[in-house]
């Protein structure tokens, strides 16, 4: 039927911008990384200033790497696969132009926002509200885009990389959606509809299944689509393929809480997180052997082609992370690595080895084949691959060995039954040679990514950009109709929107029946009649605390081990963090928990630490934070904290916001008095007055003799 | 009223793992059913989906 045949174009400019935007952020965001990697042993590399301090610098590099390297990378290979696999150009070039300059200037907006101290603490959450609102409107851009695409497709059956962006764009929309809840303070500051550990526990089952649904399962449907045409063959069994799709996104969902295993979290929610971690194994290995598999009798083509031996490295991280995962999530092996340097080498295997290397596979498949040549040079692509894989081994080998030292010396016990290691700084100081072997990991593979972008310049030079690429297929009304009923799944092969309900469904239920309760009956919470809110003066240091980003290196949440109540004080309570928008637990402890430092020292003592850390624990790693003794407390929204906070929940009295103030004050003559009689002269309206006044107060509710 | 009813719903934390148990077999089973039903020529045209159509630009594969 040569007559109702369509002829079309694929638009490859929208894939050549993703591609350039996911290599320059990239470089950026890795080089970010190291530059924070660097002020983990050399303090003097925060250069003293607010802008470029450790607090702040980390979720640039977070969000940098996540958002904007593998973000756009994802895009890249959806623009480039979908269509393809749809036999339909995307349904609207204008849709793809304000996606990909929406997410760039998000992009562009996180790299200002949050060297400002803008965030909302909440890891891979940190952007104010504003930024949440352009992202969930840029997201559902691109949801329209993709959804009317595959309306318009000219291929009845949906192919299982199809499946996989399906669920990554309905689930990030819900995980964005439910984690973003805030009620705004101003353009720039508010405050999380939650508090304490319901915060928690939301903000972990997005952290949680942002990793899923964000860094893995568009990556498994770049691997169903790429892995197949580098290898120039099948995947090795789709029926697993499927199997693996359908088990991944109903178990990953309810794995949540497995990051906050021994926290105040009740019990049940944790062996819920413990249980459904474990059962992740089955799918993940199920599609990692799978990718593998696709190899089988191909292996001399792997020697030889180094996109193949990139692909093979990130499908074998993967499976390593994945297996990984669950075993973290035990709670034995939990309570050492928790809160180490071994969450940090978990997570790099991820990002450098399944996402980086998955990423620079395909790059160097697709750009000759955009451009209508070779790779420029297949020698220098070998090279990427090694110096990589060597940064890699020696980025997250030392730190593996850092976690679990630091986990063991955090647990030891001297035979009179002391602490083997009471100073904290003790601990960090011995890992120190771990972290600069971690930094030269770094560093080396950096230098293979730049390589690597010298190497796909010099390709795109030397060829011509295909900007439209002919095809041509037909109609899906002039294609036979397929047999009624049959099988099921054929069935919901070719109904997208059926499909998408389906896994809509999936993915709620394990959502649901995590949140509910924790919601709805109070006993999972207990209250303590002895917590109260926070005073105007503590809210604003509290602030000061989120702006800084001190939660990314110090947990507020004593773990009931005997070890961390030795060290720290009681364990803490549930009931403790109710007034808590948001949570401040942390997931990693380069310094001390400070759930207890409440009452630890004199107000002179923290002056001086702050100012300059080393004075007061000779040898600290610790930024110091001058400028917060030289810049005025900003008091102007204290009374529209106060409403918002009111808004939320925290029970102030009605007409309290008008008197916030005054109280505020007061507290901080009495905080800047007490310095004074320690011989420390500094006015009260300074930010340190308010941030000591925080720490002070913190912990001290449920031990009144501390103040 | 809607937080009665979730409470009255949920007052029964016990069953939980039960449910979630049951929940996951049945989806699991039904899927693996599924799936071990489809028709071998259906995979085979599902499977080389991906490698329909050859690149305008591959000097590679000529
Ligand atoms: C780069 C990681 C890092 C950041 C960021 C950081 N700290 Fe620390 N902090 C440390 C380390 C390491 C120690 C232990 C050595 C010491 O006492 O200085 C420490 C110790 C402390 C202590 C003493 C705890 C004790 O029990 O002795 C306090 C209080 C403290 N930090 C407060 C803060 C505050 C407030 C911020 C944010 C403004 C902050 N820290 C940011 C690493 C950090």
């Amino acid at each position: 039927m040569p007559s109702s045949v369509d002829t079309f174009q694929y638009d490859n400019r929208i894939v050549k911008q993703f591609a350039i935007a996911s290599m320059v952020f990239g470089v950026v965001g890795m080089t970010v990384g190291l530059l924070v990697a660097l002020q983990m042993f050399l303090p003097q590399l925060n250069f003293g200033s607010p802008f470029t301090t450790f607090g702040r610098i980390r979720p640039l590099h977070t969000n940098a790497v996540i958002f904007a390297f593998v973000g756009n990378a994802i895009f890249m290979g959806v623009y480039y696969s979908m269509p393809r696999l749809l036999k339909a150009p995307m349904w609207s070039k204008k849709l793809s132009q304000i996606h990909f300059w929406g997410w760039q200037t998000i992009i562009l907006s996180a790299a200002i926002s949050l060297p400002l101290g803008l965030t909302t603490s909440k890891e891979y959450a940190e952007l104010e509200w504003p930024i949440d609102i352009a992202i969930a409107v840029i997201w559902v851009i691109f949801g329209i885009n993709m959804f009317m695409t595959i309306l318009k497709r000219r291929e009845r059956h949906l192919y299982v990389a199809i499946w996989f962006y399906i669920a990554t764009v309905v689930t990030v929309a819900v995980l964005h959606v439910v984690n973003s809840f805030e009620i705004p303070v101003n353009l720039l500051k508010s405050y999380s509809l939650y508090a304490g550990v319901q915060d928690g526990l939301v903000q972990w089952w997005y952290g949680h299944n942002a990793v899923a649904f964000f860094l893995t399962t568009p990556y498994l449907g770049l691997m169903y689509y790429f892995l197949p045409k580098a290898a120039n063959r099948p995947i090795y069994s789709y029926r697993l393929s499927i199997i693996h799709f359908w088990a991944l996104i109903f178990i990953y969902i309810w794995a949540g809480p497995h990051h906050l295993l021994y926290s105040a979290l009740p019990d049940w929610a944790q062996s819920l997180g413990t249980v459904f971690s474990i059962m992740l194994i089955a799918p993940s290995w199920g599609g990692m052997l799978n990718g593998l598999l696709t190899l089988r009798g191909a292996w001399d083509k792997v020697r030889e082609d180094p996109v193949l031996k990139f692909m093979v490295v990130a499908i074998t991280a993967y499976g390593m992370a994945t297996l990984e995962g669950p075993l973290l999530s035990l709670k034995s092996v939990n309570a050492i690595t928790h809160f180490t340097d071994w969450t940090i080498a978990h997570v790099h295997v991820g990002a450098l080895g399944w996402n980086g290397f998955l990423t620079f596979g395909i790059l160097y498949w697709l750009i000759p084949r955009m451009y209508g040549t070779k790779l420029h040079s297949v020698k220098l692509a070998n090279a990427h691959f090694w110096i990589g894989t060597l940064g890699m081994l020696f980025y997250v080998i030392p730190m593996y060995w850092a976690g679990l030292a630091e986990g063991l010396m955090w647990k030891q016990f001297t035979a009179e039954g002391f602490l083997q290691y009471p100073n904290f700084l003790e601990t960090v100081l011995q890992v120190v040679p771990m972290y600069i072997a971690r930094a030269i990991g770094g560093s080396l593979f950096l230098t293979g990514v730049l390589l690597g972008g010298y190497n796909l310049i010099a390709t795109a030079r030397g060829g011509k950009f295909i900007a439209e690429e002919e095809a041509s297929a037909p109609p899906l009304e002039a294609q036979p109709k397929p047999e009624k009923g049959g099988y099921y799944h054929r069935w919901i092969e070719r109904r997208p929107v059926q499909f998408l309900l389906l896994s809509t469904v999936a993915i709620l239920i394990g959502g649901i029946v995590e949140m509910v309760p924790m919601f709805v009956i109070k006993s999972n919470v207990p209250s303590i009649a002895n917590v109260k809110p926070y005073t105007p003066l503590e809210v604003e240091g509290r602030d000061i605390y989120i702006r800084e980003g001190c939660v990314s290196c110090h947990s507020q949440l004593v773990r009931p081990f005997r070890s961390e109540t030795e060290r720290y004080g009681e364990y803490s309570k549930a009931g403790e963090y109710v007034y808590d928008h948001p949570f401040l637990w942390g997931s990693k402890r380069t310094g001390p928990d400070l759930h207890r430092i409440g009452g630890k020292y004199p107000d002179a003592w923290h002056y001086n630490h702050m100012l300059e850390p080393t004075s007061m624990s000779p040898g600290s790693l610790m930024p110091p934070f001058p400028w917060l003794i030289e810049d005025e407390l900003n008091t102007h929204n204290t009374a529209a904290k106060i409403r918002a906070l009111r808004k939320v929940g925290v029970p102030y009295a009605k007409d309290y916001d008008e008197q916030a103030l005054e109280d505020l004050q007061t507290q901080a003559a009495a905080v800047s008095q007490s310095l004074a009689d320690q011989g420390i002269q500094v006015d009260s309206d300074r930010e340190i007055i308010a941030l000591i006044a925080y720490l002070q107060r913190l912990g001290t509710d449920i031990n009144p003799s501390a103040n | 009223m809607m937080s009665q009813m979730l409470q009255a719903v949920s007052a029964n934390l016990g069953a939980y793992p039960a449910i979630s148990l049951i929940l996951f077999f049945v989806v699991f089973v039904g899927m693996l059913a599924m799936v071990l039903r489809m028709k071998r020529t259906h995979i085979e045209h599902m499977g080389a989906l991906p490698l329909d159509n050859a690149e305008q630009g591959d000097v590679t594969h000529g």
